[in-house]
């Protein structure tokens, strides 16, 4: 009911509201955001893409899912738009296909300058190994990796977020890791 | 066998430092920037008047001067082409005058 309530006064478009909204929000937003794309300034601009959006269309929720639910589907849709854009600049689309979208980890192609001030600097090579990795995994998997490991949500929140069931996120994750494990065994072979 | 078991080590450590990532918090200002945002493309919302032009209707009307631009071309075309036949005919006296006729 509380939450009907608040949905109300968002469509009505009370700037308060949406006050409200961002004081909740805008944290785990930015969060989810520099998860999938880590780089500061890119993720507050994504950020501020996702909040846009829900003040657009606020009037489509249903209030089948939670508010948060709902904003978090957002978030992420607006990442992988935000990705595949960048990724379709720096690699030739046929290739793509080809190789069914796992591609070798590459510096060279990733889709954003790193600038993750959360990675301290011991771990800054590991960690960017590891985003690059990722972004090589097919776009299910990478959602599913990046929103349990890299941002800290439970499977249920990403069973949620992502329509589908615990059981299929949890097959997700394991197709992930193995398929990190072998772009990530690839890379170290060939650059010991 | 030691460089394959270092390698395995390398991918546990990478793996692994997803674990040690720290949060990063949002610069202060992002509340009054979003909000400012949000406000100012309500703001700029297209004039009324003009709602209706839809990118279908205008793409049908765009059909339907082709469409009639076309018509109009054959038109013209057809006339042209008669009256270059009977100036051509006129010219060479090909014409045939009725009072001229043998039955009259």
């Amino acid at each position: 009911m509380e939450q009907n309530d608040f949905v109300k006064r968002l469509i009505a478009g009370e700037e308060t509201a949406y006050g409200e909204l961002l004081d909740d929000f805008q944290q785990k937003v930015f969060s989810t955001c520099i998860s999938f794309v880590p780089n500061k300034e890119e993720a507050e601009d994504l950020a501020q893409d996702v909040f846009v959006e829900v003040f657009n269309s606020i009037h489509k929720f249903k209030g089948n899912s939670k508010l948060s639910t709902w904003i978090y589907r957002i978030t992420t849709n607006k990442c992988l738009e935000f990705i595949r854009k960048r990724n379709t600049k720096k690699r030739f689309a046929f290739l793509q296909s080809l190789s069914g979208g796992s591609l070798p980890i590459d510096k060279t192609s990733y889709f954003t300058e790193m600038n993750h001030p959360g990675i301290i600097l011991e771990n800054k090579e590991k960690s960017e190994t590891l985003f690059l990795a990722i972004n090589s995994l097919p776009e299910a998997q990478k959602v599913a990796f990046t929103l349990h490991k890299i941002d800290g949500l439970s499977y249920q929140e990403i069973s949620e977020i992502t329509q589908k069931s615990i059981s299929s996120v949890e097959s997700l994750m394991f197709r992930a890791k193995k398929n990190l494990q072998k772009l990530l065994e690839d890379y170290y072979k060939k650059h010991m | 066998m030691e460089t394959h078991k270092d390698i395995k080590q390398k991918i546990e450590a990478t793996l692994n430092s997803a674990d040690t990532i720290e949060e990063v918090k949002i610069s202060p200002f992002f509340k009054e920037k979003a909000l400012c945002q949000m406000f100012a493309e309500k703001q700029q919302e297209p004039f009324v008047l003009w709602s209706w032009l839809t990118p279908q209707v205008q793409l049908a009307a765009l059909f339907l001067i082709v469409a009639i631009n076309v018509f109009a071309m054959m038109q013209l075309r057809n006339k042209y082409y008669d009256n270059e036949i009977s100036n051509f005919a006129d010219s060479y006296g090909l014409t045939v005058d009725a009072s001229e006729s043998l039955m009259n």
